[in-house]
């Protein structure tokens, strides 16, 4: 497969009064066409901020792409001008956001909204626009969507919403969809109906994804493969199955550990969860080794002076550490 | 339950509005006839969707909105019967732990006077000895006793929680109601806190009553637990009973919504709930699930279903697990 999308050495600073924090470091990423790819990590470990420098959407000042490239194919994005990222944006990248409460304008019917999107991308009328925003409310799976394109966000819920936000999305056929923790203020009955949704969708259009999660389990419901960020590196990244059931970084390991899984069948003791110790470190205070270090129980010397580089231990699975052959044996 | 109850509660009732001068009655049956215990010691865990009336019955055990009817006994105290000071003084005995750590904390205190103000409100030990009490609150819940004189916003989200925790056990409670207290948390601080709450019940001795949507979470923490749907227990039982055999097809799907932090192999039954639930002012008159329920038949639409025990203590209301 050819690859649709590649994010390669990105650098992105912010300039705060406590100093610059650099908050995505030599980001490298590849989405193929028609794959989902999820980005997992804690607040503030650069994820969404990842998604932000992809739609051209960085705030600046304070913040400011420092280095790197996103290519779209051939194209580079970072060096687009405005013109041409107002078609990317919507056109060809789009994206879902995390708060489907708030992303969407309280004084417009959400067909209107949908059908916006369609009028500024398209050459059609405004009767087809709204044609075209009913058509991809019924794909989303909106009951009634002629009655419901003339609502307005309020009277709808909130699976309900979230359903509009992608179909707006879709509305231009993207090719690249990004959504941004897009069950997070949802149920799990919802969120269960929104991953199907997704997936559905995909196959259907073949639209690549890229999934941002703090959530480990929806990572394993939706992607194919998974890279795991942390204080703004991507520290593992592989195919979902690998990083699921064979993590190798101390990091990925104790995010999976830590979280309490729902068991078919609980047994009756129950340990303590393990932990990762500390807290993660301020983004302007990383010193020159690895960012995981402080809290890292397999730290040695090498480890606070030099950062690793993320390396290929097999094929399509790498990993940023030092001493990922240690931590593996024990 | 042969354990001895902490907390009893009694065909609970929450309802919101009423009687409007020019309009039709508009009535929100929040919690609609719930009862259960707690025993000393142990933590009751209640699930359910947002709209469910978990955070309604958690509220209302505390006095925080008003009771419709029904009864709220802890020990030898009847909350729900408790007015004015004797309400006030009650108080510290039963606590609780808010969701966000970010709005629960007044911005222009210092930490410290947090954690204080309820040992003074509630005239507890000596005035001397009180700086002393809220040292020894902050070392117990895992903060340094020098970071009193720090303000919330020099704290992070998992500290903060922490000095919720520290002030909730001022007033050393029988009872702590936590409402969703890990759900604005990072994993990985979200198990330093569940760890924190697991120590100090040991230690303790302490009830909750804990409040979440996360399974997981509640599987991990709790003793018991109650799911409840649209004001209602549709099930209640141990842990393990219910965990490993779910009776209700709504605790059934709501446990197969959950994704597994595995890769899947396709072999898991999958239950998909279609559609919203209803509104809690027009209530559907059968059984509450009925409209997304898969399995419902006729009766259940007329109907409303009973929760009995099906076993062991394990209860459910369904229709079809009475034939």
């Amino acid at each position: 497969m050819t690859s649709l999308l590649t994010i390669k050495d990105l650098v992105v600073d912010f300039k705060t009064r406590a100093g610059n924090a650099r908050v995505l470091n030599q980001i490298s990423l590849e989405l193929k066409s028609g794959e989902i790819l999820g980005i997992v990590g804690e607040s503030g470990c650069g994820k969404s901020m990842t998604a932000l420098s992809v739609m051209g959407l960085v705030p600046s000042p304070p913040g400011k792409v420092s280095e790197g490239s996103i290519l779209l194919e051939e194209e580079d994005l970072l060096q687009a001008s405005n013109a041409r990222m107002r078609q990317v944006r919507g056109g060809i990248i789009s994206m879902i956001f995390q708060e489907p409460m708030t992303s969407l304008n309280p004084v417009f019917r959400v067909g209107d909204q949908i059908a916006e999107c369609v009028l500024l991308h398209e050459d059609i009328s405004k009767t087809d626009a709204w044609e075209r925003a009913v058509e991809m409310l019924t794909k989303v799976g909106i009951p009634e969507p002629a009655l419901r394109a003339k609502a307005y966000p309020h009277e709808l819920s909130g699976g309900m919403r979230q359903r509009v936000m992608i179909a707006m999305a879709l509305s231009c056929h993207p090719r690249v969809l990004i959504a941004d923790e897009p069950t997070t203020a949802l149920d799990v009955t919802v969120q269960a109906q929104i991953f199907d949704l997704l997936k559905d969708l995909q196959r259907e259009t073949g639209t690549a994804i890229i999934m941002i999660t703090h959530d480990m389990g929806a990572i394993a419901e939706l992607a194919d493969r998974v890279a795991v960020m942390y204080a703004g590196h991507i520290i593992e990244s592989g195919l979902t199955k690998d990083i699921l059931e064979n993590p190798h970084h101390p990091y990925t390991r104790g995010l999976i550990a830590c979280v309490p899984h729902l068991e078919t069948d609980p047994t009756e003791v129950r340990p303590y969860l393990s932990e990762i110790k500390g807290v993660v470190p301020s983004l302007t205070e990383l010193g020159k080794g690895c960012a995981f270090a402080d809290r890292c129980p397999y730290k040695t010397p090498v480890c606070e002076e030099r950062r690793p580089d993320i390396e290929p231990i097999s094929e399509g699975h790498a990993v940023a550490c030092h001493n990922v052959e240690y931590v593996v044996a024990v | 339950m042969s354990d001895e109850t902490l907390l009893e509660v009694q065909d609970l009732k929450v309802h919101f509005g009423g009687k409007k001068l020019f309009k039709k009655a508009m009535v929100v049956h929040a919690v609609d006839g719930v009862s259960f215990t707690v025993p000393k010691g142990k933590t009751l865990g209640i699930v359910g969707e947002s709209g469910s009336g978990k955070t309604t019955t958690a509220l209302a055990v505390l006095r925080l909105v008003p009771i419709t009817a029904g009864k709220v006994q802890l020990d030898d105290l009847e909350i729900s019967a408790l007015e004015g000071d004797e309400l006030r003084h009650s108080r510290k005995r039963f606590q609780m732990i808010f969701q966000d750590p970010y709005s629960s904390l007044d911005p222009r205190q210092r930490v410290g006077e947090i954690v204080r103000e309820p040992l003074d409100l509630m005239d507890i030990g000596e005035e001397k000895d009180r700086d002393q009490m809220v040292r020894d609150l902050f070392v117990q819940v895992g903060l340094r006793p020098e970071l009193t004189k720090l303000f919330p916003h020099q704290f992070s989200g998992g500290q903060r929680q922490r000095v919720g925790l520290a002030r909730a056990l001022s007033t050393k409670p029988d009872l702590i109601v936590c409402d969703e207290p890990v759900s604005a948390l990072d994993v990985a601080v979200q198990a330093q806190i569940l760890n924190l709450m697991r120590k100090l019940q040991e230690d303790l001795g302490l009830t909750y009553l804990f409040i979440s949507h996360d399974l997981g979470v509640v599987q991990h923490l709790c003793d018991h637990v109650a799911v409840m749907y649209l004001g209602q227990i549709v099930e209640q039982a141990d842990r393990i009973s219910l965990f490993k055999n779910p009776q209700h097809p709504y605790t059934k799907a709501l446990l197969s919504a959950v994704p597994k932090a595995r890769a899947r192999d396709g072999s898991e039954e999958r239950v998909r709930l279609k559609g919203d639930p209803p509104s809690p002012v027009n209530l559907p008159q059968g059984c509450r699930f009925a409209g997304r329920c898969p399995v419902a038949i006729d009766k259940c639409h007329s109907v409303p279903p009973e929760l009995k025990d099906r076993g062991d203590g394990h209860m459910a209301s369904c229709h079809l697990l009475d034939e």
